[in-house]
């Protein structure tokens, strides 16, 4: 029983080795690099590993994970750094040896290494995520609550109301701003007047400025985030009317982007650099904000009038444009038939 | 030329992206982001409650209960009575997407991803 605690120890250590350089160079420090790493050319298999029996480490590592939970949940502010840094290492070790342990019981089901990764990827995505990241938040929030005084404690609960009436589609928008960092982006470009520092109070504790603001003109930048479409076309329906406002905004804005990048390009009269900075326009425009705009708005000849004069007549005396993209290989068709549109409006909309 | 402003470079990350939440289905994915949600503005709240001083709190209940008539007035009143009160709960935010990718990031090199 000693031997496999001093086991134990031992693996912590040797953890604690591997997380150290990370945490302190960004990289690796060659003074603790596992020596089992260059004499075998792989890590050694854990006890745990060899035997198949995982149950004492895993045992082991919950048992830090609450422990290092409880203290971070009632740390006095001048500790709270070092408490954290114990609970996040806690929670790192205790998802470690879970997926060790599923990779055992995966590989002795006699599955494929593919086959493994495949479904390890899909626990980590899933179990791994709702237990230690979801779920270890929620018990952390709720020990925290626990060690409040009642008065705070009605005062808490009284302002997560506030957060928990809003409907999902709100909160969601205001989450995926935040969780993609799109909001942050926008806000340090200084839209809204609103500083990036000032962003997250403002969304969480004046949701409805958030929301009437900033929060729908950012929906157009989550193309290409990882959001499902479902999910973006929910949150469109339930802010039809800013949504549309904010389209055209982005619209023009793209538009009188990429017009720039043509003019100069008609200007320096193009070469092979040139063509690719319309290949890197036209992808910001196709894949980009763009992307998410109704093509029926390009028949709105009033949005398109914000176009300025001289910007137009550059498009119009270029042509060979069309020509240029076509040249281009990167570019997809449905993007080329998507900026021949473009052009084909800006044309029609000034004559 | 315009300074921008500093920005902690966690608070750009997509989150969506790096925990996998891209993968989920739909329905399991705005699930996610609700969760997440609901995790982010008790963070928040959790350390600017512990942060609030004993008493100020009936005061912060009449903003609150005046939030109708006067929109913004409990964020308002939270940033006059709290400290560097905007930093705090950024922070809050750098500290979940630091830690929760962090997390993700250990259980996937331990998986060999």
């Amino acid at each position: 029983m000693e031997y496999r605690e001093s086991q134990l120890r031992e693996q912590e250590r040797a953890h604690e080795q591997r997380e150290e350089p990370e945490r302190s160079h960004g990289g690796a420090n060659w003074e603790v690099v596992d020596l089992r790493t260059i004499t075998q050319g792989m890590v050694a298999p854990t006890p745990a590993e060899a035997s198949g029996d995982f149950s004492r480490e895993r045992e082991h590592a919950l048992a830090t994970l609450e422990q290092t939970r409880a203290v971070y949940a009632g740390v006095a502010e001048h500790e709270r750094s070092t408490a954290r840094r114990d609970y996040v290492s806690a929670k790192k070790r205790y998802a470690e040896v879970l997926v060790s342990e599923k990779k055992y019981a995966l590989r002795a089901a006699g599955l494929s290494e593919e086959s493994v990764k495949q479904q390890l990827a899909a626990y980590i995505r899933t179990e791994i995520f709702d237990q230690l990241v979801i779920g270890e938040e929620q018990k952390l929030a709720e020990q925290r609550a626990a060690a409040l005084p009642e008065e705070k404690r009605g005062l808490l609960r009284r302002m997560y109301d506030g957060w928990s009436q809003l409907t999902p589609v709100k909160k969601g928008l205001i989450t995926t701003a935040i969780a993609t960092g799109t909001a942050f982006a926008a806000t340090a470009m200084g839209r809204e007047g609103m500083a990036a520092v000032e962003l997250t109070g403002v969304a969480l504790f004046f949701s409805k400025s958030f929301l009437t603001g900033l929060g729908v003109d950012l929906m157009t930048g989550f193309v290409g985030l990882g959001i499902h479409s479902a999910f973006q076309k929910k949150i469109e329906s339930d802010f039809h009317a800013q949504v549309e406002r904010e389209r055209q905004r982005t619209f023009v804005q793209s538009l009188e982007f990429t017009s720039h990048k043509y003019r100069d390009l008609l200007q320096r009269k193009g070469n092979a650099e040139n063509v690719s900075v319309v290949a890197t326009a036209l992808t910001m425009l196709a894949t980009g904000r763009a992307c998410g705009i109704g093509l029926d708005l390009l028949s709105n000849t009033s949005a398109l009038r914000a176009v300025s004069q001289s910007t137009t007549a550059a498009l119009q005396s270029g042509p060979d444009i069309m020509g240029k993209v076509n040249d281009v290989e990167t570019i997809g068709k449905p993007f080329k038939s998507f900026f021949k549109r473009i052009l084909d409006t800006v044309k029609r909309s000034n004559d | 030329m315009t300074q921008l402003p500093q920005i902690d470079p966690v608070l750009m990350r997509n989150l969506i992206r790096e925990l996998g939440m891209d993968a989920l289905e739909p329905q399991e994915q705005e699930r996610t982001i609700q969760a997440v949600g609901d995790i982010l503005f008790q963070r928040v709240l959790l350390r600017i409650i512990d942060m609030l001083p004993q008493e100020v709190m009936l005061q912060l209940s009449s903003a609150m209960e005046s939030e109708e008539q006067n929109p913004g007035a409990t964020l308002q009143f939270l940033r006059a009575h709290i400290p560097n009160f905007d930093v705090v709960v950024t922070a809050e935010v750098a500290e979940f997407k630091e830690d929760a990718i962090g997390v993700m990031d250990a259980a996937r090199l331990q998986a060999e991803l």
